[in-house]
């Protein structure tokens, strides 16, 4: 869990700095808002996607590789059918 | 101090070339020794130059589908979505999205392993990524330009070291090993050129940084350039391999040719040139890396209609030390992952069927 939560720290760290300079940006008409909610959008699902990856995976008791899960999803398949 | 920056921060479609060429360098010296000889035995080496004959086709495709610089399609993401239409075109889009956000984490992972089992064999494989991973960062978050320019200088080093290296192997070199080639040879010389044709894809996805790339109509030429510079530097590599080593084992080792520079002995007290040849795996596995790192930005902006290039090295770089790390459970899915069909086929389909596809569509529907 410590490991979750130093990895999710230093994202939530880049991703203020980040989100910080996107509004600024907007605040000075580099972008429109329509602009700059759909790239806050996309930060916010690409940051989502890697908290997930970790929670899913960095606490010790779940060792398990996403090309195993992959496999056994693709095994269960085969089974079913 | 003067820099001699343009403002647009754009590259020249050579300095793309170049940065591609370099970026097949790490998984070509990887993957070909063993895999060529595993599919073509003696005349493995024969599949190289027949996969680099294909990396002249597909520069001719682009230099086609980029003709026309005012009107014709800025970068492929814009070519895919002019061919295809605006709904097929983003599926195919999310396509390539997804494929070469997991080629970003498998080559992190191919690069931490690689250490790890080559030198640092006792440290953690998290140390590799978190070394590597700030610097490719800081590269996403800088100028192409720069990133081009360190490509370009990488690409002389690289020659050379390969080049050094393949005349201190000549010594142990056995011309029995890769010789005599017959015509009894041409089926698996042409399975041998699946695992080159499978690399040297990758040049599609460098098209999805387009609209950062001037002069794209000389694709063509620039294209039988990296083709003839990957046709003699890798068919010297596999040769070299196979050569010294013999089929037979070279297609059992995990990294043939590193094992093959461990041969080398100048005078006698000077070895080790293995360190040598690592350096150089290391500049490459950055270069590819930080390469997919920006392409799936530059993706992910016509996938989710962004104007402008989003400010994701951040996420993306964190996505990838997660996804590295937990891409693969050990180094033996990676190499059965590596060595597999599904991972073969598609790269092949999404490096060169679906360039011909989109040129041919294209220009059907007259929207290329």
């Amino acid at each position: 869990m410590a490991e979750l939560a130093i990895f999710a720290a230093s994202l939530l760290t880049a991703a203020v700095f980040d989100i910080k300079a996107m509004l600024h940006e907007a605040h000075r008409g580099e972008a429109g808002r329509g602009e700059t909610r759909r790239e806050l959008a996309l930060y916010a699902l690409i940051c989502a996607a890697a908290l997930a990856l970790g929670a899913v995976y960095l606490p010790a008791e779940r060792r398990h590789s996403i090309m195993s899960a992959l496999l056994e999803l693709f095994d269960i398949r085969k089974q079913l059918m | 101090m003067i820099t001699n920056y343009n403002n647009n921060n754009k590259i020249t479609i050579r300095q793309a070339m170049i940065m591609y060429i370099v970026a097949c360098l790490s998984p070509a010296t990887r993957l070909f020794p063993a895999m060529c000889a595993r599919l073509g035995g003696r005349a493995g080496w024969v599949g190289v130059p027949l996969g680099a004959a294909a990396i002249a086709a597909l520069a001719g495709v682009f230099a086609l589908i980029f003709k026309n610089a005012e009107t014709g399609p800025r970068c492929l993401s814009d070519a895919l979505t002019r061919a295809f239409g605006a709904v097929l075109g983003r599926v195919i889009i999310g396509v390539y999205f997804i494929w070469t956000a997991l080629l970003f984490t498998l080559h992190i992972r191919y690069y931490a392993e690689r250490m790890l089992a080559t030198i640092f064999t006792t440290a953690d494989i998290r140390f590799f990524m978190l070394t590597m991973l700030p610097l490719v960062y800081m590269a996403v978050r800088g100028r192409l330009e720069v990133f081009a320019r360190f490509s370009e200088i990488s690409a002389l080093l690289f020659t050379i070291v390969l080049l050094a290296l393949a005349l201190c192997l000549l010594p142990a070199f056995d011309p029995a090993n890769i010789l005599p080639v017959t015509h009894m040879d041409a089926l698996p010389a042409l399975k041998s050129s699946v695992p080159p044709l499978s690399t040297f894809g990758y040049m599609t996805l460098f098209f999805f940084l387009g609209e950062q790339i001037s002069n794209k109509r000389d694709a063509g030429g620039q294209g039988r350039r990296a083709a003839l510079y990957l046709g003699i530097m890798l068919t010297l590599v596999t040769v070299i391999c196979i050569g010294t080593l013999s089929p037979s084992v070279a297609e059992r080792m995990p990294r043939p040719f590193f094992s093959s520079t461990k041969l080398i002995t100048v005078l006698q007290p000077l070895d080790r040139f293995e360190a040598l040849l690592l350096s150089e795996w290391v500049i490459s596995d950055f270069i590819i890396i930080t390469a997919f790192a920006l392409i799936l930005i530059s993706t992910s902006k016509r996938l989710f209609g962004v104007s402008r290039t989003p400010k994701l090295a951040a996420p993306v770089v964190f996505l990838g030390f997660v996804g590295g790390i937990f891409i693969a459970a050990d180094r033996f899915e990676l190499e059965m992952f590596s060595y597999s069909v599904f991972a073969l086929a598609t790269n092949t389909a999404l490096g060169f069927g679906v360039p011909i596809l989109t040129l041919i569509t294209g220009k059907l529907r007259k929207t290329i």
